[in-house]
């Protein structure tokens, strides 16, 4: 997983947020400050800087720890909402 | 990481209860299976070591009291193995008195406690006389195996045309049929007289004695009664085993030509052929020219004797 380091690494700060979708699967995010609206075919998870919108079918937080958030189900689609985060609190 | 870990599942219910979780991860809490099951309700699993922490974090708040929380937890109902795990525990008396009744009937399903005689029972002493030489037992372990050989000794009896020994449950089920047309071993009802004569011994090993020694009947005339009488006054039918003696007597007259045909006309008369004992005869010529003829005897009655 070294090119995930390479690629993910911030130059000037640690490693940031990130995320794996397998498609047609479910999906993988780490650095998770939050989670947000959730319902079986919309997550929003908050990071530190940028929050995210996973959309999918039958979705479903399959483990959510220490900032690694695994989520079940069908992801369809992820989308950056906006760059701020407001889940924090 | 433990390999197998139990999670329990506890319903989080408040406004967005989305941002419970952000709590739970605070308190280093890893929640699992999360679902929104309404909009203000979340199922989630825990471990169980974590479970405490989580009602510490978000306590189950009653009615009567005014402490406010934002969120509360519950327990939700077991499902699936902990579920029967859960009620196993509650009735452990039951459980065990169940497995002690299974334990004990495997047990004992390997034992005799009695046997069971289909067709007829008149082999009977018989029956238990193989049985106990095959070492078959009532009220212990059954050995099986040696069936047909207690079959083969009660088919060597005569009159015995089938013969089956099968354990069913916990009966030896032991089946015996007779030829139809085998000689009678026992017959039932009373010892009646076949002739009328004084009784001069009688020998009743089953049965009751109707008559006396000395006693004069006429033919007949019960001798022995196919019962016995118990304590409390009442009657038990059985089979009568009996032996009478009678001392008989015969006069008669006939106008044959010789003293040797009227005795053997004389003898016709009398009517027994089998256990007869001639005591004396006595055979004269009358007036008219016919033979008197005088027989005494003895005569030997049985029955199952």
């Amino acid at each position: 997983m070294r090119i995930y380091d390479e690629v993910f690494k911030n130059p000037t700060e640690s490693a940031c947020a990130r995320c794996v979708v397998v498609p047609g699967g479910g999906g993988y995010f780490e650095g998770v400050k939050s989670v947000g609206d959730f319902s079986a075919e919309k997550i929003v998870v908050y990071f530190p800087k940028q929050a995210v919108e996973v959309e999918g079918v039958n979705l479903a937080i399959k483990k959510y720890y220490d900032g690694d958030l695994q989520i079940g189900g069908r992801v369809t689609g992820v989308r950056v909402v906006s760059p701020t985060a407001d889940g924090g609190k | 990481m433990p390999v197998f870990s139990v999670k329990e599942r506890l319903y989080i219910e408040g406004l967005m209860p989305e941002r419970a979780l952000l709590r739970l991860r605070r308190a280093g809490i890893p929640v699992f299976d999360v679902k929104k099951t309404d909009k203000t309700t979340l199922l989630v699993s825990v471990e169980r070591k974590d479970v405490e922490k989580v009602f510490a974090i978000y306590p189950n708040v009653c009615y009567n009291t005014t402490k406010k929380a934002s969120f509360t937890a519950r327990r939700a109902p077991k499902k699936g193995l902990a579920k029967w795990l859960s009620t196993a525990k509650k009735r452990v008396g039951l459980l065990l008195g169940g497995l002690l009744f299974i334990g004990l009937t495997a047990f004992f399903d390997g034992f005799v406690c009695g046997v069971d005689f289909v067709g007829t029972d008149v082999y009977a002493r018989e029956t238990y006389a193989a049985l106990h030489e095959a070492n078959i037992r009532t009220f212990a372990p059954y050995r099986g195996g040696k069936e047909d050989m207690v079959c083969a000794k009660l088919l060597a009896i005569d009159g015995v045309e089938f013969c089956s020994v099968r354990k069913k449950g916990l009966r030896l089920v032991v089946e015996i049929r007779v030829a139809p047309f085998a000689k009678e071993t026992a017959q039932s009802g009373k010892l009646h007289a076949a002739q009328s004569g004084t009784i001069v011994s009688m020998t009743a090993l089953r049965g009751t004695p109707l008559k006396n020694v000395g006693d004069y009947v006429n033919a007949g005339e019960p001798l022995v009664g196919d019962w016995f009488s118990t304590e409390d006054g009442g009657q038990v039918r059985v089979q009568v085993i009996a032996r009478v003696r009678m001392a008989c007597a015969y006069e008669g007259e006939w106008a044959v030509k010789s003293e040797e045909e009227a005795f053997a006309a004389a003898y016709l008369a009398i009517g027994v052929a089998e256990n007869v004992t001639l005591k004396n005869r006595e055979i004269t010529t009358t007036e008219k020219g016919t033979f008197a003829v005088k027989i005494s005897y003895e005569v030997v009655q049985t029955m199952n004797f």
